[in-house]
């Protein structure tokens, strides 16, 4: 019991000190590199994108973002409610469809 | 003990691990080049199988840049997470026989994992300022917004039929049942496989990487040893993604008369893979919209109906 509730922190450990070593071994037999202020400057491609072509959408996010919300604490508590099978839990999941029916019907596209 | 770090380390731990993932990628890659026409990798290896790892060196041995305009710590510690965070969900996926950690509720733990890796795509691209690199990170994240969903509930549904959230438990119930959840819930399956595709950013969904419009997408300013961690970590996360559908949804590992699980395990992953490749090889990339309307209008409700069949005893 003790070496199953250590396992978890092992294996996370592990993994990253396998990945850091990598890491450093590609830091190792990598080629040391020149200073170069060219070098170093961001990848553009022939065009200067100005900040405003490059803005986001926020109003949009956001919204998916709140019906992300909604939805994944409709998941979870199908996850950890449902195990018993039957008329409450259907009616619960039949609620759930309809208000995604609605969502979706109702405009998501606009 | 030793045989625990063995078990974790090298057999079916991650040694043995990273070695498939190269030749899953190899799979993938010459699948792929054979639908085009191509021959895809030839010289290095018998048919270029060790292609795929000669890539991986020389990525690693590269020169490696840090453009001056980044968040410098974040910018390095992302490729690190992005490859340890597969590595720790195949060990959650019964190999062997048995899974290395097994609890009640780690399906739970996967799908946070899978939220954690879109995470941090999202900040490798947001620390690279750079245009492309944003514009490549706020899609991976509108994407994850769109496909979280329906892939928890593709997981959940199996385990409401078992009854454990614990996926030894679900490989162990298709065992005894001798059912697989693909026959019992298949709009369950494909709605997961969907998911996944879009989750490991392949060609219908490729859409934070498109590199026909924004470069590289998220990945535009790595190079060098970064830029061979993150293939590492798509390679690893592939063979995750195809091992996770297949314990889930087509029995996992059995021993089939003299075959041993993993090799059972192996095979049926391998024909998620080819599926995986065809759908690469025959599709077209959707835009951005395109995907987050389709998964809130068809992929969720499917998956919401598919939940209410099994509530009333469909399956």
């Amino acid at each position: 019991m003790v070496m199953e509730n250590l396992m978890l922190p092992m294996v996370v450990l592990s993994a990253i000190l396998l990945v850091v070593f990598i890491f450093l071994i590609g830091g190792n037999i990598s080629q040391k590199s020149q200073k170069d202020p060219e070098k170093l400057t961001p990848y553009a491609c022939g065009e200067d994108l100005s900040v405003e072509e490059a803005r986001i959408n926020l109003e949009k996010f956001l919204i998916f973002a709140l019906y992300f919300l909604i939805f994944d604490v409709i998941t979870y508590m199908m996850a950890i409610s449902f195990f018993e099978r039957g008329i409450i839990p259907g009616i619960y999941s039949i609620v759930a469809f309809a208000s995604i029916l609605i969502l979706v019907l109702g405009g998501l596209h606009k | 003990m030793l045989g625990e770090l063995i078990n974790l380390l090298i057999f079916p731990g991650f040694l043995f691990l990273i070695t498939i993932s190269f030749i899953y990628e190899w799979i993938d890659r010459k699948f792929f080049a054979r639908i085009q026409g191509r021959y895809g990798p030839l010289y290095t290896g018998p048919s270029g199988v060790l292609q795929p790892f000669a890539d991986f060196l020389k990525l690693l041995s590269k020169e490696d840049i840090t453009p001056a305009a980044c968040e410098r710590t974040i910018f390095s510690i992302t490729p690190i997470v992005y490859t340890a965070i597969p590595l720790i969900m195949l060990s959650v996926i019964p190999l062997n026989g048995r899974a290395i950690i097994s609890f009640e509720g780690d399906i739970i733990f996967l799908m946070f994992l899978s939220a954690m890796v879109t995470l941090s795509v999202f900040l490798a691209g947001w620390s690279s300022a750079n245009n492309f690199s944003r514009v490549g990170s706020v899609r991976a994240a509108l994407q994850m917004l769109s496909y979280e969903i329906p892939l928890g509930l593709s997981m959940i549904g199996p385990a409401i039929v078992v009854g454990s959230l614990s996926l030894s438990k679900i490989v162990e119930w298709q065992i005894e049942h001798s059912a697989w959840f693909l026959w019992l819930q298949p709009i369950g399956f494909a709605v997961m496989l969907i998911s996944l595709i879009a989750e490991l950013e392949r060609i219908p969904f490729d859409i934070p990487e498109a590199e026909t419009e924004i470069v590289a997408g998220w990945m535009t300013e790595y190079g060098g040893r970064k830029l061979a961690l993150l293939r590492l970590g798509k390679n690893l996360e592939l063979l995750m993604a195809s091992m996770l559908i297949s314990s889930i949804y087509l029995g996992g590992g059995v021993q089939i008369y003299f075959l041993p699980p993993l090799v059972v395990l192996l095979i049926k992953s391998v024909i998620i893979l080819l599926i995986m490749s065809l759908i690469r090889g025959i599709f077209a990339r959707f835009r951005i919209d395109q995907v987050t309307s389709g998964m809130w209008s068809y992929l969720l409700p499917l998956m919401i109906f598919q939940i209410m069949l099994i509530q009333f005893g469909v399956d």
